[in-house]
């Protein structure tokens, strides 16, 4: 996805990058270098596109320019950060105090690189924050007495296994990886089904109901809860 | 980037400037150290000149941008 007008869409060959920055020529420079290290890239000019691509795309890491119209790149962290906790998050900024890097890292930032920068050192933070993001996707998430261990393909309550299916897990594990945060059913099919949002459909909703009697079938306590008129939640709340 | 000349503060207006500068020479920066470690032929030591010298010239209409404003405002012999 290309948020310049009238530009095509690049391929899909690996590791998904988005990069928002408003400066045409820079954007260009990223992502035609970043093509031939094999990552996928797609652009996005301002901030409001860029909280649109990362809320409805799939992305394993995204490019952040602080400087952005519409809306600027700490709005887009607070915005992004509860939908996409795991998401690697790299800041590019002009400003090179160190308050200001302080900021975007207490914003949410994982990584931040004052402009201007060498490539080469662009490519190394990458490459750092892929691997520190592929160890912690390795390890077990939990949240309360629900522990899902994905590394084992196994998920347990209360030190109880269930029995999931692939796509039940692959659910499950979609909402604790968003935990606290709201989950549509635009958001589950894109990102657990890897297909478009049919309104008419609701294969969703039926996964999550299995999910749920999974889940918080047996316990007083319940993680999943329904958001009316947005979608779902999973929290220890 | 054109900097008003009747409501832009100077200092926001050099902040602004210095800004456009990053954009660049992080292009420029980049383009040759790519084109010393990837370059190999002809064309793509050309390709990789001509977008530093676009990029050379972006960064020096934002120094003259800057210069301006800081001539406005302190005159032209403490430049």
């Amino acid at each position: 996805m290309d948020m310049h007008q009238g530009e095509q869409r690049s391929t899909e060959t690996g590791i998904r990058v988005l990069v928002v920055e408003d400066d045409r020529p820079l954007a260009n420079f990223l992502q035609k270098h970043l093509q031939t290290e094999e990552y996928s890239v797609d652009l996005a000019e301002d901030g409001e596109l860029g909280c649109e691509a990362i809320t409805h795309g799939r992305y394993d890491l995204l490019i952040l320019d602080l400087n952005l119209p519409k809306l600027d790149g700490l709005a887009v962290l607070e915005r992004v950060r509860p939908l996409k906790p795991n998401l690697p998050v790299l800041v590019l900024t002009a400003r090179s105090g160190v308050e200001d890097r302080v900021l975007s890292l207490d914003h949410g930032a994982d990584d931040c690189l004052v402009k201007p920068f060498s490539f080469t050192e662009l490519s190394a933070r990458l490459r750092a924050l892929l691997r520190r993001h592929k160890d912690l996707t390795k390890r077990p998430i939990r949240v309360g007495d629900l522990v899902l261990d994905r590394k084992n393909w196994r998920v347990e309550r209360a030190g109880r296994r269930l029995d999931l299916t692939s796509k039940e897990f692959a659910v499950l594990e979609y909402l604790m990886r968003n935990t606290g945060a709201a989950v549509t059913r635009e958001m589950l099919m894109e990102n657990v089904w890897n297909s478009p949002y049919d309104a008419s459909s609701n294969l969703a909703d039926v996964y999550i109901k299995y999910v749920r009697d999974k889940v918080d079938g047996i316990f007083e306590h319940k993680l999943i809860r329904t958001i009316r008129g947005v979608g779902y939640v999973l929290s220890d709340d | 980037m054109s900097l008003s000349r009747q409501t832009v503060p100077v200092a926001e207006a050099i902040s602004s400037g210095l800004h456009s500068l990053a954009q660049p020479l992080t292009v420029l920066q980049g383009v040759l150290e790519l084109a010393l470690s990837r370059a190999e032929t002809v064309e793509e030591y050309r390709n990789a000149v001509e977008v530093a010298l676009g990029n050379a010239r972006r960064a020096i209409g934002s120094l003259n941008d800057v210069r301006e404003s800081a001539r406005q405002s302190w005159g032209p012999r403490h430049l």
